[in-house]
């Protein structure tokens, strides 16, 4: 059994702000050369490569379940040192042998990031290139998943999501590790404080405000956006503009019907409720 | 017990294992017997030790749960310990990818992560990451340009005599069904790799070389967010490293010796074969575009 808590999560449905922390994280390890393009201090989760570098296996010849396994298994060694961090989309399940889908042992914590899911079906919907009526249906759908083709090469392992309201309790209620719930709405209304509070006071890395303050204005959303205009990013999916599209707060009610926002609001009242989003 | 013989990749096996996938050998000569016994649970001081795979510099033990156990000693014998005597496609599967790449490191062979093809005029040889689109832009020249195939997926460089050319690899290109139905495939009387997942074999017994292929040039793929195909000349360290990060499991390269036999190796080629890079833009042009710009880049 391995005892070191080595690993931070950086989980959220997607849309939700993460990739945002993570850019900030970037900037305060590696100032000198922030690049957005360069995010890789924190991999995500659901990379093939850095399980074939670990297990020299193929994982597009394996069934999901079994790259499932495979990737759990790397961690039967202690996984890098502290910090480590990971982003992950997934929700917080177990395999069918009964392990959680990620080593709980050697983690630390989790930062886990929600958002109003009325903007994240129009933000989600945008960065997929699919209609917000269809992005509304799969966060409704308990048996949600991405890159779960059998058809076609995706450079990510399949990844079971849940509903929307099931992917925030499956992350904020297991008691395996503590978490932190970071509001999005929050990150935008008081970054400094929000960001220090979690960098800091949570995950105990070694910056002071001072320097968490500096990297939340170099990563703005006006900066990141003109980044990705200057540079593109190449973590956007194929199909949509831009990742950094808008970031704010409540552009749901510029594209959304009243049915549409009634039936997030009916499929995910208690959760909305539970985090002032009602 | 019968033994069978195959050539691929330069080499004569003989199995005990019944491998449909390979051409017969006719060579009396033995460079590798592959075997089904017994792998010991580890080497014998490793250099490199991972949950997965062991090494030394003769000998590599790889576990692939459920399927089988692999150990390839010495650059000449294979042994395959299944985990399950059903699975005789997974078996082999895991063969031709993770234990072929560790022989040829064992034997200095170099394996890089590409894909070639070849006309009358010479081999062209595609390499980059998975996913990247090799095998397509391999099969898309095969079946529509009147190229032919050397090797799919891993590609065996051999430098002699101040030339170097590619040996022939295995006489099929694995294809995803998406991949297949652009191409108008019918997919029906393919055989895929695993009843779970749809990739298939495409044969072209009749459109692979049995000898050698002297190679013309090397495209490294890549891709970004961008509307235009860009082929680019690649020269200096560039070049060098490009070839060096293309390396086909290179996570299994034991140590000092082979990295530096391996740079003699890329040194010699390099001086000898023109690099381009090609990156294509993530969406929006399908492989006939990328087929068509290179065709005609190689007939200038």
């Amino acid at each position: 059994m391995v005892n070191s808590r080595n690993i931070i999560w950086l989980a959220s449905y997607p849309k939700s702000g993460n990739t945002w922390f993570r850019a900030i994280l970037a900037y305060l390890y590696k100032k000198e050369s922030f690049d957005i393009n360069q995010l890789d201090i924190s991999p995500i989760y659901s990379s093939r490569s850095f399980i074939e570098t670990e297990t020299g296996i193929d994982t597009t010849e394996l069934t999901p379940a079994e790259a499932d396994e495979l990737r759990i298994s790397v961690f039967n060694n202690t996984y890098g040192n502290f910090p480590v961090f990971f982003k992950i989309h997934d929700a917080f399940t177990f395999l069918p042998g009964g392990q959680p889908l990620i080593p709980a042992e050697q983690t630390f914590a989790a930062v886990y990031f929600i958002r109003n899911p009325l903007d994240i079906a129009v933000s989600f919907a945008f960065h997929s290139a699919k209609t917000v009526e269809k992005t509304i249906e799969n966060m409704n759908n308990s048996k949600f998943t991405l890159a779960s083709s059998p058809k076609k090469y995706n450079n990510q392992l399949r990844q079971i999501l849940l509903s929307w309201s099931e992917h925030v309790k499956s992350w904020t209620e297991q008691e395996l590790f503590p978490v932190k719930v970071l509001r999005y709405e929050d990150m935008l209304s008081e970054p400094d404080k929000i960001f220090y509070e979690t960098i800091s006071g949570f995950l105990k890395l070694p910056f002071t405000l001072q320097q968490v303050r500096e990297a939340v204005n170099a990563c703005s959303f006006s900066n990141l956006r003109k980044l990705e205009k200057e540079k593109g990013f190449k973590e956007k999916a194929p199909g949509c503009e831009t990742f950094f599209r808008k970031g704010i707060a409540g552009d749901y009610k510029n594209h959304m019907s009243q049915e549409m926002i009634t039936e997030v609001i009916q499929n995910h009242e208690q959760i909305m409720k539970q985090y002032s989003y009602l | 017990m019968k033994r069978y013989r195959y050539r691929a990749f330069g080499l004569c096996f003989e199995s005990e294992i019944l491998l449909p996938e390979l051409n017969e050998c006719s060579s009396e000569i033995t460079d590798v017997v592959i075997s089904i016994g017994k792998v010991p649970n580890s080497v014998e001081k490793p250099v490199k030790q991972t949950v997965r795979f062991q090494l030394s510099e003769s000998d590599f033990i790889l576990t692939v749960s459920n399927i089988a156990r692999y150990r390839v000693l010495n650059g000449n014998s294979i042994t395959v310990d299944p985990a399950n005597i059903s699975a005789e496609d997974e078996v082999r599967l895991f063969m031709y990818g993770s234990a072929f790449a560790a022989l040829f490191h064992q034997r200095g062979m170099m394996p890089l992560h590409a894909s070639t093809v070849f006309n009358e005029s010479g081999a062209v040889a595609f390499a980059g990451s998975s996913g990247i689109g090799k095998s397509s832009i391999s099969f898309s020249l095969i079946d529509t340009a009147k190229y032919k195939l050397v090797s799919d997926d891993i590609t065996i460089l051999d430098f002699k005599d101040g030339e170097v050319s590619v040996l022939p690899g295995m006489p099929h290109v694995k294809l995803w069904a998406d991949v297949l139905e652009m191409a108008q495939k019918d997919t029906s009387g393919l055989k895929n790799i695993r009843k779970e997942i749809q990739k298939y074999r495409y044969p072209f017994d009749d459109s692979f070389t049995e000898a050698p292929v002297k190679l013309k040039a090397l495209f490294f793929l890549s891709s970004q967010h961008q509307q235009e195909i860009k082929i680019t000349p690649v020269t200096g360290t560039e070049k060098f490293n490009l070839l060096q990060n293309n390396i086909f499991r290179s996570q299994f390269i034991s140590g000092r010796n082979l990295l530096e036999k391996y740079f003699n190796l890329t040194t010699a080629i390099l001086q000898r074969i023109p690099v381009y890079r090609v990156v294509r833009p993530r969406q929006g042009t399908g492989v006939e575009q990328l087929r068509d710009t290179i065709s005609a880049l190689l007939q200038k």
